[in-house]
């Protein structure tokens, strides 16, 4: 017998096996729970966070993402629940990305799983494409939040954005909308470190967030100028 | 997948197991049968059935091919046969009416450590995204540029996801196995500087006809041409192959670093 030719024969089919995979979808579920202990303006909190995802291939290319996520956090000095509930979607495929997220909320959309609670009840969706080119791309994200309580009101906040990815992944955005300012975040490659810092009219605000390697915990702070949260996130 | 990619397919993979097949004839000395056994993969039972007692000396019995082909086809086989890794550019065009849509990309192979590598530069979409199946490790890794991380996907779940693409698609068990409607000839034969450039005509499959180019300095086909009805509707393109050259696993397999996601 041949083994080469096996080998060959092999391959063949294993490509052909691998190419029907082409125009087909594989998905995959799954259900993740998180438990946070911090400490912020509200002193002492805990919360917890359930996300419940599916990840379905798109042919060879990339993937695509939708699920829920949900958060409840209880501070020592603060009466009521904080509380973040959003549904997203998003689509990775070559060099193009965009994401869309709808979400109800008492806290401050998520920059780098902190939440600051010092906002009023509202609804908000958010939206983001983007764009690479080798090590150069950019993109546009957007988000809008409409307040339920009886002030009302409606903010909006656009950001164009660069990205440079060299040592890790570079972000530069401008902020326009309700809201005026500048950005910068930073991905380490491995996505262990990230951090996020900001100069808007209300002042500096910065977040980083530490994935504790090999544990199934990240460390992160937040700090935007009256407010501050520092957390442990212990996911199961 | 789309009719016209599956037939695109179905005839390369006839093709790829018509080179295959000769040398079997020539080199085996007592069973002419020969069992792929494919443990890891999953496919449908009737499929996995057709596999497993897949004869390439009956198969290639039934395909008609006059004597110059069935040379060059031998000779395409010895080259084939040795093949321990290979490199080449490769580049796919589909024709859709004045539409001409071009993948290329960077494939790299090694029979030695079952790896495979495909890194793409065209279109603008899909610019360094690159795809490593590891057969060994049961792998299979996609790095994404937009997100810059890692797709791991377990080929067993893959191949579980194929096994029932195979029995949804149209790719018919029965005509998969019937080589009796294929023909290859011979059609051309250009002599350069003493390289002959061979011209080989695969046909048998409803309306298309597959053109294999291939040169008579290392016998490895260099051109797919597949027509309808007359009218060339796509090709695949290797350039710069090199073949031999001891590719390690770790050169095929090598990703930017970044962030695994499993799939």
């Amino acid at each position: 017998m041949n083994v080469v030719r096996v080998g060959v024969s092999k391959l063949a089919v294993f490509l052909l096996v691998l190419w029907c995979l082409g125009g087909q979808e594989a998905l995959a579920v799954s259900l993740k729970g998180d438990m946070l202990f911090g400490y912020g303006t509200g002193g002492w909190q805990a919360g917890l966070g359930l996300t419940q995802e599916t990840v379905r291939t798109i042919g060879f290319f990339g993937y695509e993402k939708t699920g829920i996520i949900g958060y409840l956090t209880l501070d020592d000095n603060v009466d009521t629940i904080s509380s973040w509930i959003g549904g997203h979607k998003q689509v990775s495929v070559g060099n193009i990305g965009y994401t869309l997220e709808v979400f109800v909320a008492n806290t401050q959309r998520p920059v780098l799983s902190t939440f600051m609670d010092n906002v009023a009840p509202h609804v908000g969706a958010y939206g983001e494409y983007s764009r690479m080119y080798g090590e150069y791309g950019h993109g546009l994200s957007g988000t809008a939040q409409l307040y339920v309580d009886e002030n009302g009101g409606l903010d909006y906040i656009i950001q164009p954005y660069l990205q440079l990815r060299r040592g890790g992944t570079w972000r530069f955005s401008a902020q326009l909308g309700t809201s005026f300012g500048i950005g910068l975040t930073y991905l380490e490659p491995s996505e262990t470190l990230k951090l996020d810092l900001a100069y808007k009219e209300e002042g500096f605000s910065a977040y980083g967030l530490l994935d504790v390697p090999n544990e199934p915990m990240s460390i992160g702070a937040g700090w935007n100028g009256d407010r501050l949260q520092g957390f442990v996130r212990y996911y199961f | 997948m789309t009719n016209s990619t599956s037939r695109f397919l179905h005839l390369l993979f006839i093709a790829l197991l018509l080179l295959s097949a000769p040398v079997l004839a020539a080199e085996t000395e007592a069973p002419t049968n020969i069992t792929l056994k494919l443990p890891e993969l999953k496919l449908s039972d009737e499929l996995e059935q057709e596999v497993s007692h897949f004869d390439f000396d009956a198969a290639l019995a039934e395909v008609h091919m006059d004597d110059d082909a069935a040379y060059v086809v031998s000779q395409i086989n010895q080259a084939i046969s040795e093949l321990q890794d290979l490199a080449a550019d490769v580049e796919l065009v589909e024709i859709r009416g004045e539409r001409q849509e071009v993948v290329a990309l960077k494939f790299s192979a090694s029979l030695a450590h079952k790896v495979i590598r495909m890194e793409f530069s065209k279109p603008s979409a899909l610019k360094g995204q690159i795809y490593v199946a590891d057969q060994k490790a049961m792998e299979v890794r996609m790095y994404l540029p937009v997100s810059n991380q890692i797709a791991v996907q377990r080929i067993e779940n893959i191949s579980n996801e194929a096994a029932s693409a195979l029995n949804v698609t149209d790719l018919d068990i029965n005509t998969l196995f019937d080589f009796s409607r294929y023909e290859v000839a011979l059609v051309d034969s250009i002599e350069d500087s003493g390289v002959v450039t061979y011209t080989l005509r695969l046909s048998g499959f409803e309306n298309q006809v597959q053109y294999v180019e291939v040169r008579s300095d290392t016998f490895i086909p260099h051109k797919v041409v597949v027509c309808e009805n007359d009218t060339v509707v796509g090709s695949v393109t290797f350039a710069n192959v090199v073949l031999d050259q001891n590719l390690s696993a770790e050169t095929i397999t090598k990703l930017p670093a970044a962030k695994e996601v499993r799939l």
